[in-house]
């Protein structure tokens, strides 16, 4: 009964003095994997060839075909995008939609949430600061659980 | 008198409980269920077979989104009677048995809370995130992969994911054995779940349920043995079983599984065939009427597709493992202390909106 | 396997021969048995008695608008015989009673209800026939059925 009671907290106490593995997040960012499905992108406005069938596949309508300037384009409401990648798998072109890896999106007004083709195109805004690997937290956290 | 636990109780979940309690001992459960009612049934009666993939997932995305979106691809290739690339199954296989062991660790850490034990919460969910990790180098998403396609899988598995996954499993090995002395020795959590809501094997095949739960009331039953999907007859291994019905025995069988399904991972990766990972299909589904079962990690998960020709399912019915475990709370919780509430409701693993569709 | 399921089939067919409208096997572990209405629960306590299919599965309901039913599916799977079987009947959409397998398989309770609210079949003889995951104030046709249309947009406005 004791040393079933005081064996956890002996396993627990071990851990107290092993290195944390956690990110200071807002000052150090995790870089996420290779295939990371972020934010839409369009690679060049004139590598779309409006062909529309992003807007038929995905599945909560928040791609929509609009005229931007004597050609369509996608406009895209991130507000409804589920990050499924129906749009970028079935995109007949390899000059238009692709994923970034940029997961910071919020915003302060929902209007700015519908990215019309032109900002679309932008890649996304990396502040600068320090990017931490996955591939160095996961050995930090091998070593540091291990016995 | 009658009180309300949840759903705002800690323990809750998105469910209420309406329970008749005379003093400290419930005399009577009924479950309140629906409060993240989403309609997918009718949802997916008005998105094309393609579009569904993400809908269905939302089913159970938090834990188990390969093995919910499996059945329904499972039910689809059914009507559509289409070949499937060996590689693609051996992907499918390694991706819904590391969806268990991430659904089975997150049960872990809702159980030990549930039973005032935050140190597993952390640590299950530092294991958890290394699957994670698996996942988001296979599919690039975290939780909603949307990777399993109709033919096939979307994504093959990367170089060196092998060399990663090995060393992951290898720690996880290793961390099982801390796990089990840290918990399933520990006598407080002992205490509170031996004995504790049994239900017998009659009652449990009468009540219809499922996966872990009637595993641990004895009935040697599992839908990757009994009906064999995708590639698991190559696999060699065990199920286990328990005999005493508490939620001790469903805690154990889950943490059995966790090493039965490395075993199966390991299996995998070895084996697995070069080739190509999808073949086209066609978007419309001839007409006709099928049922799927897969082993979801809480259990058999049904899929009824009634298809008219068309490009949308004219219905689909989701027979999901929560559901249908629900169905023992009311008689496991006869004469408990409403102390033992959330033990039974977190042994039972019961995720609310896994119920509620 | 294929073989102990049309024996299974045949006997069941062979002990009902009028009220049994059809009784056939899908593919491997996929019996169906279709019967009428009115005999729904002799048939149901045959089935799990005598053949030994004991474990419910699945309830499920299909409207046709334009046959004007709501066909009603009971999935059991036997932990005996290890094998899974559907037992079908069609109710009148205009009329939608069916006798409740409640007494017979006590873990279609909650299955019976989601399809009392979803399809407004009325189960006779279920012990506690409410509604289950709507909200309580819940009003207007019930929301599965092919007449009840979504409202949600589905174009981006």
């Amino acid at each position: 009964m004791v040393t079933s009671i005081l064996r956890p907290l002996s396993m627990a106490f071990q851990h107290v003095f092993r290195r944390t593995f956690t990110v200071k997040y807002p000052f150090k960012v995790l870089k996420p994997a290779e295939r990371y499905r972020g934010r839409l992108m369009l690679r060049s406005i004139d590598g779309c060839i409006g062909c529309g069938l992003c807007s038929w596949v995905c599945p909560t309508k928040a791609i929509l075909v609009v005229q931007e300037a004597e050609r369509k384009a996608p406009s895209l409401d991130l507000g409804r995008c589920c990050m499924c990648g129906l749009c970028v798998e079935i995109c007949p072109s390899p000059l238009a939609l692709t994923f970034t890896s940029a997961y910071e999106l919020c915003e302060y007004d929902k209007e700015r949430l519908i990215y019309q083709p032109w900002r679309l195109s932008q890649p996304p805004a990396e502040p600068p600061r320090e990017y931490v690997r996955v591939k160095d937290i996961d050995e930090k956290r091998l070593i540091s659980h291990g016995r | 008198m009658q009180v309300s636990w949840g759903p705002q109780h800690p323990a809750s979940g998105h469910l209420r409980f309406i329970l008749d309690v005379d003093g400290d001992s419930v005399l009577n459960l009924e479950p309140d269920v629906g409060y993240t009612h989403r309609g997918i049934e009718k949802l997916t009666e008005n998105r094309t077979y393609l579009q569904n993939i993400p809908v269905v997932e939302r089913i159970n995305s938090y834990c188990d989104a390969t093995n919910t979106v499996l059945g329904y691809i499972e039910v689809v290739e059914e009507l559509l009677e289409c070949e499937v690339p060996e590689r693609a199954r051996f992907i499918r296989v390694i991706m819904a048995e590391m969806n268990r062991i991430a659904s089975h660790l997150y049960w872990l850490c809702l159980m030990s809370i549930s039973v005032g034990f935050e140190t597993m919460l952390m640590w299950t969910m530092n294991e958890r995130e290394l699957f994670l990790d698996l996942f988001e180098m296979i599919t690039g998403a975290r939780i909603t992969y949307s990777a399993l396609r109709p033919g096939g899988v979307r994504y093959d598995i990367p170089h060196g994911f092998e060399e990663v996954a090995t060393k992951y499993l290898n720690h996880f090995e290793r961390r099982l054995k801390d796990y089990y002395k840290m918990i399933f020795e520990n006598s407080t959590f002992r205490l509170r779940t031996i004995g504790v809501g049994s239900i017998s094997s009659s009652d449990a095949i009468k009540l219809g349920l499922v996966g872990p739960c009637l595993r641990a009331s004895g009935v040697a039953t599992d839908v990757r043995k009994d009906e064999p999907y995708e590639v698991y007859q190559n696999f060699d291994f065990n199920i286990p079983v328990e005999k005493a019905g508490d939620a001790y025995a469903r805690s154990l069988i889950r943490f059995h599984e966790m090493e039965e399904s490395v075993s199966i991972i390991r299996q995998a990766l070895r084996s697995i065939p070069e080739g190509p990972i999808r073949k086209r299909v066609p978007l419309v589904v001839p007409k006709g009427e099928a049922y799927s079962r897969v082993e979801a990690a809480r259990g058999e998960l049904g899929y009824y597709l009634v298809a008219n020709g068309t490009d949308k399912p004219y219905r689909l019915k989701v027979s999901t493992p929560s559901f249908r475990n629900m169905a023992a709370l009311p008689y496991i919780t006869r004469n408990v202390t409403i102390a033992d509430i959330p033990a039974i409701y977190m042994s039972l693993d019961l995720i609310p909106l896994d119920i509620d569709r | 396997m294929t073989e102990l399921d049309r024996n299974i089939a045949e006997g069941i067919k062979s002990h009902f021969a009028d009220v049994v409208l059809e009784a056939r096997v899908q593919r491997d572990l996929r019996i169906v048995v279709t019967v009428e209405k009115e005999h729904i629960l002799e048939v149901a306590r045959y089935i799990s008695s005598e053949v030994g299919f004991d474990h419910p599965a699945s309830v499920a309901a299909v409207d046709y608008p334009m046959q004007g039913k709501i066909e009603v599916v009971y999935y059991i799977w036997s932990t005996s015989k290890r094998t899974f079987l559907a037992l079908k009947t069609a109710i009148p959409r205009a009329e939608p009673k069916l006798n409740s397998l409640t007494p017979v398989w006590s873990g279609v309770d909650f299955h019976e209800r989601e399809i009392y609210e979803m399809f407004g079949v009325s189960f006779t003889g279920h012990p506690n026939l409410r509604g289950l995951l709507l909200q309580e104030d819940w009003e207007g046709p019930p929301p599965l059925r092919k007449d009840f249309k979504l409202r949600t947009k589905l174009e981006r406005g």
